[in-house]
């Protein structure tokens, strides 16, 4: 079984946008380790971190949705066969 | 009916009528206004030299959060998208955060941290702005 730190560098090491956010984090918490960025202010960029994957999920939402609405908008302009 | 009274309710008619086409273009003009807001706390974020002095990084931290609570809140009255409405709060909460801190005088605002909001919020309009761009099209 993996501990923590190897399921996080397991995610670190992934080259998509989950790996990217991961290191940003970690990435947070070494400027905080070295007293670069207060333990609040590191809080509230984690929380960002999550509202930024939020947005990124409704985006990949409402682009499904236009894809959908405009293939079923061609689908019903051709003709029957 | 006498003249008087009929010429009345033609004014009355008229007026509304007026009315009523000046509000469906303010509608109508309200997607693009959305755009530019959006757009506008794009550009600001990407200056994050501003950090430097906490004046300028209040200002530009003030105005971001002004955009994108007029974008959010008009947005979700307006536009009626459900995954606009929720990208655009997002937003909104991302920036207010920077916006609260600023405003806290008594607070210490450290550089790397508004750098890496402005990096935050850049990210985030970049991503509505790809995605309202395809909506629009």
């Amino acid at each position: 079984m993996m501990n923590l730190n190897e399921v996080v560098a397991n995610f670190m090491a992934q080259p998509n946008r989950l790996g990217e956010r991961i290191r940003t984090a970690m990435a947070y918490r070494e400027a905080a380790g070295r007293g670069e960025i207060s333990a609040d202010e590191l809080a509230a960029l984690m929380e960002d971190l999550q509202r930024l994957d939020d947005i990124q999920l409704a985006a990949d939402e409402l682009d499904q949705k236009i894809a959908f609405d405009q293939c079923f908008n061609a689908l019903k302009s051709i003709p029957l066969p | 009916m006498t003249p008087y009274n009929f010429r009345r309710i033609v004014g009355y008619a008229l007026l509304a009528f007026i009315l009523l086409i000046l509000l469906l273009g303010c509608a109508s003009k309200f997607d693009s206004q959305e755009h530019a807001m959006i757009v506008n706390i794009h550009v600001i974020s990407q200056d994050d030299g501003v950090c430097n002095q906490r004046d300028s990084a209040y200002l530009a931290a003030q105005t971001m959060y002004q955009d994108a609570r007029w974008a959010w809140n008009y947005g979700r009255y307006l536009q009626k998208n459900e995954e606009m409405t929720r990208m655009t709060e997002n937003l909104m909460a991302i920036t207010k955060e920077l916006d609260d801190r600023y405003k806290k005088t008594d607070t210490a605002v450290s550089a790397v941290y508004c750098r890496a909001k402005f990096k935050t919020i850049h990210q985030a309009t970049e991503t509505i702005l790809r995605v309202s761009a395809r909506r629009e099209r």
